[in-house]
């Protein structure tokens, strides 16, 4: 209402300025000299645009610290409004949609029996080194993932359940484990970067297995090499939103990193956009980041059984492996035949 | 009930930071901390204005509809507070606060953010008034010995106005009818050359 209120205000304002330079330019285009402006200096005005940060000259103030010489901070409540009014709200409709997507995959494609059944010979699917990167960075993104949704969600989910008092404490032991624990994350998305890169580039099939859908639907076989394309593109994923995550992450966990940027940046002019900035894309990559891992989550262990245990052991059964992998298979068996 | 409100008059102020100073020494306010400072716009040119500003304490306050852990509160006076028991020092409400106010003392492990400190408009916190608990976490609290803010009460031009909205408008009025025009009159620029407020 008041929107189309403000319109036609705007609308009716435009046309009066139309109105009102039409006779004018008449006369212009008559005596052929441009006429004298005025020009009509408003102190007020120029205070108060002054004050909002809009200056040609710097604001001054004895007191040091972040922005401290800028009178009004203007996108303050932009902010808020998306923090409460769309990542809140849109967050947790995103992540239930996720969840009940994955349930209908289940009930449609349910878990991926072996078609010939387990062997109870074992092959060694991840070494030591790789198990240990791979849950070394789990138990980071769990912890992180668990106290940044606390911390999220907290305010709407929590403090009508337990109180204000309770949830200030478990607010305050999150938001002490996600700075501390939040900065070792670059380093594990680098450990899985190198040790899984190599399995992860692209080859010969990956195409025709993405266009039989992996498999899932029907019953026609898919060759895949030891990595498939899905898990490929879960690693990809994993690689650039954990470097997005970390880069905003970094920001929003030391200042002294924004106020840098601040410093040699023409483009950002307070360290308070810049954080503002920063926790929209960090709160919006998390979200997408943990839906991701909930897809992961689901697909190891309930949707293709005998998969998990080539992270926990190490080892799969050799009838998971040949009909999951077969192309991996055959090179490992290759490989054993030549050793024996 | 009143609705208390700050005013600065910034065709009086004189950047002495006297507001600043008082502040700091009322509630013993540590290192790196102001609850209260003054801006000063084209600083050594024609038309220098300054502004002392500290938390407004906003009708629909930003802060409170940010923080995480909702420790804000409005007192019956419109003084807006918070509790530092809950609050967990995050940092959101000085990036949602139009003016600047929330302040963060190093106090966490590694110079980290500690619980947030804002002026309080010398009304102290959720403790009983006046308790040795209150004054550790929040300053004085003034309000309950029947005083206004210290800024205002000792600002040598009475540049800063403090008190009940309706009261502190009606100073400001008198002294726009006594200066003759607007706050800074609009047109006096073009209709008298030189003799506006820039000249």
């Amino acid at each position: 209402m008041t929107n189309s209120r403000s319109w036609i205000l705007v609308l009716w304002f435009l046309a009066l300025v139309a109105a009102g330079l039409a006779p004018s330019s008449l006369t212009l285009a008559e005596s052929g000299e441009a006429p004298a402006v005025i020009n009509n200096p408003n102190p007020g005005a120029d205070l108060w645009r002054a004050v909002r940060g809009h200056l040609e000259s710097p604001a001054v103030t004895q007191v040091t610290g972040f922005d401290t010489a800028v009178l009004v901070n203007e996108q303050g409540s932009r902010w808020t409004s998306i923090r409460v009014n769309e990542l809140v709200p849109k967050s947790r409709e995103w992540l239930i949609f996720v969840i009940l997507l994955l349930g209908l995959l289940y009930m449609v494609a349910g878990p991926a029996k072996l078609q010939q059944g387990e062997s109870g010979v074992e092959v060694q699917r991840h070494n030591v080194t790789a198990r240990f990167i791979h849950w070394f960075m789990a138990v980071i993104f769990i912890v992180l993932g668990i106290t940044g949704l606390i911390l999220l969600f907290g305010r709407v989910a929590l403090i009508p359940l337990i109180g204000k008092e309770a949830f200030g404490v478990v607010a305050s032991l999150c938001k002490e484990t996600h700075n501390f624990v939040g900065p070792l994350f670059p380093v594990a998305i680098a450990l899985v970067f190198f040790n899984l890169v190599r399995g992860n580039l692209y080859e010969r099939g990956d195409i025709k297995w993405i266009l039989k859908g992996g498999g899932f639907f029907g019953t026609g076989h898919v060759s895949a090499g030891k990595f498939n394309p899905g898990e490929k593109i879960l690693f990809w994923l994993t690689i650039f939103l954990g470097i997005g995550i970390s880069v905003t992450g970094y920001v929003l966990d030391f200042p002294a990193i924004a106020a840098w940027v601040v410093s040699v940046s023409p483009d950002v002019s307070q360290y308070r956009h810049l954080m503002e900035f920063s926790h929209v894309l960090h709160t919006i990559i998390a979200i997408v980041f943990i839906a991701l891992i909930f897809g992961h989550i689901f697909l190891a262990t309930m949707l293709v059984p005998g998969t998990l245990s080539g992270m926990t052991t190490g080892k799969v059964d050799a009838n998971w492996a040949k009909e999951h992998h077969d192309r991996w298979y055959d090179e490992i068996e290759v490989h054993s035949d030549k050793e024996s | 009930m009143a609705r208390m409100k700050f005013l600065c008059d910034a065709e009086r102020c004189i950047e002495c930071n006297a507001c600043v100073t008082a502040c700091k020494n009322e509630h013993e306010i540590p290192w790196g901390v102001n609850r209260r400072r003054v801006v000063t716009i084209n600083d050594g040119e024609p038309g220098e204005r300054s502004i002392s500003v500290a938390c407004m304490h906003c009708s629909e306050a930003p802060c409170a509809t940010v923080c995480p852990v909702d420790c804000f509160y409005t007192t019956n006076d419109g003084v807006v507070l918070h509790d530092k028991d809950i609050c967990i020092g995050c940092g959101y409400c000085f990036y949602a606060c139009p003016f600047g106010a929330p302040q963060f003392p190093e106090t966490g492990a590694f110079g980290s953010r500690g619980k947030m400190d804002k002026c309080t408009f010398c009304a102290g916190g959720p403790e009983q008034a006046n308790s040795s608990e209150e004054y550790r976490k929040y300053g004085r609290n003034r309000l309950a010995e029947g005083k206004l803010p210290l800024c205002a009460e000792m600002c040598s031009t009475k540049a800063l106005l403090a008190g009940d909205g309706d009261k502190v408008s009606d100073i400001f009025r008198e002294r726009v009818m006594y200066r003759g025009a607007g706050a800074l009159q609009w047109g006096w620029g073009v209709a008298y050359d030189k003799q506006g407020v820039k000249g």
